[in-house]
């Protein structure tokens, strides 16, 4: 079924009553579209598809919130303890003295760009293949396996790799630890979305490339891609990234 | 009696004001609503029946997406109250259950408490089982993220094109336009080579019209 963006706003403009039936007709057999009720039917079940996917997300959130809340047991009450003022004082000193150590530890180990990696990187994961081509859903199959060379492999034998390719191939690179080439594979996603106007895997790529440059310790690096994701609310990997992580970066030196 | 009728109106009111709520985009809170005031009481009654407490929460979760397109259609006319039509959803929920699992010493033992001569089998119930309702998200999980927000915002939320722009990072409407025509267009795609989903899609819109 030819489709191109006269045919689309076609449909839309035909099912929000802006054109009638005739001149949506009429559309479609310039644009090469014989079947016009085949393509109404597709356009109406893609909208359906869009429509129930919302509506599931929201009630599986809900649904899953509800159990967390249900099932966390009751904290047992704690136990009153009575003790002098003086060993109560010096005892939350004691406290805080350790509370302080622990986290000047944490500071000093966990402020390389190693460390951020550790703290701010998710190993990505697919949740179905669907992909086109027999050796595109090879290496999308060996990816959700975890198997990294196969991953790399089926990717130098494809010619000319789309940006799915690059990315389950960069995300492949970076778990076995040749960490430039992860960063090379993103970058090629952004370079092709930059020239192209797509939008595919935008942001997985610019999350994955910061995580490249943090596992580089490059953090000059990653410092301002994450910065434009935790100012992005609508970008994916936006929870991800604290405010919190990003001053410890600023502090510690990494401008 | 004054009382009585006070107390009736004022359900009523809540009631509407959460079926307006459920016609909206954003549903979180009236279905929040939903599970803090029937999800108990209808596991309670599933389990009445022989379900088990883990089934009965999936079967509840079900019943409130039906529940959710009934309201959505304005099939649910108030004929009943809230608590009693998600009840009989789910009634007629887990007897499809029932059946398609095949689990006859069970069917026979509901069959004798309950004298339902006949079960329902809605497309609707098929359509949500949770099989199905994972296939479907899978299926549009795979067009990635900004195609999912791209078209979630034009098809789910209405939202104009100039707000969604506003969403996006694309550097004028025609060019959004034209990446929503390639997301329908991948999404058409995907929907077409799943042959489980197209098939359930049209025996469902057969339905629904």
């Amino acid at each position: 079924m030819p489709s191109n963006i006269q045919t689309e706003i076609a449909l839309d403009d035909f099912l929000s009553g802006a054109i009638n039936r005739h001149r949506l007709n009429e559309i479609m057999n310039m644009n090469g579209v014989n079947e016009t009720d085949l393509a109404l039917e597709e356009h109406h079940t893609a909208i359906h598809v869009v429509r129930q996917y919302n509506i599931m997300k929201q009630v599986q959130n809900v649904h899953t919130d509800f159990f967390k809340k249900t099932v966390q047991p009751e904290k047992a009450p704690a136990k009153v303890i009575s003790m002098p003022p003086r060993v109560f004082v010096m005892r939350i000193a004691a406290g805080l003295i350790i509370i302080l150590a622990g986290f000047t530890m944490v500071q000093y180990f966990g402020s390389t760009g190693t460390g951020f990696y550790k703290s701010l990187h998710n190993s990505y994961s697919v949740t179905e293949n669907r992909s086109g081509t027999e050796n595109k859903s090879e290496l999308v199959e060996a990816f959700k396996k975890g198997d990294h060379t196969t991953v790399i492999s089926l990717y130098n034998q494809i010619s000319n790799p789309g940006n799915r390719e690059l990315f389950f191939a960069g995300n492949a690179y970076l778990e076995t630890g040749s960490t430039s080439k992860a960063i090379e594979l993103m970058q090629q996603i952004l370079a092709h979305n930059k020239t192209s106007g797509e939008l595919l895997y935008q942001d997985e790529a610019e999350y994955y490339l910061a995580m490249g440059y943090l596992k580089n310790n490059e953090t000059d690096k990653a410092l301002p891609i994450l910065t434009g994701i935790a100012n992005e609310p609508a970008h994916t990997y936006h929870n991800k990234v604290s405010r919190i992580t990003l001053l410890k970066m600023k502090w510690l030196g990494h401008k | 009696m004054a009382t009585n009728f006070s107390t009736h109106k004022m359900t009523n009111i809540i009631d509407n004001n959460l079926l307006i709520r459920l016609k909206g985009s954003n549903i979180n809170e009236p279905v929040q609503e939903l599970y803090k005031n029937y999800f108990e009481s209808v596991v309670y009654y599933l389990k009445g029946q022989g379900c088990n407490e883990e089934d009965g929460a999936d079967i509840f979760q079900e019943s409130i997406l039906v529940f959710i397109e009934q309201v959505q259609q304005d099939k649910f006319r108030g004929d009943s109250s809230i608590k009693t039509y998600i009840t009989g959803i789910a009634r007629n929920l887990y007897m499809n259950e029932l059946r398609s699992k095949g689990r006859r010493a069970n069917r026979e033992e509901f069959y004798a408490k309950d004298n339902f001569s006949e079960v329902e089998e809605s497309v609707q119930h098929r359509m949500y089982s949770n099989e199905n309702s994972k296939k479907l998200m899978q299926l549009f999980e795979e067009i990635g993220d900004p195609c999912k927000k791209i078209l979630s915002g034009y098809y789910f939320e209405n939202m104009p094109m100039k707000k969604l722009l506003l969403l996006t990072n694309y550097d004028n409407e025609q060019v959004l336009r034209n990446k929503k025509a390639k997301c329908m267009k991948h999404l058409k795609d995907l929907i077409t080579t799943s042959k489980e989903i197209t098939e359930l899609f049209k025996t469902y819109l057969t339905y629904a019209q």
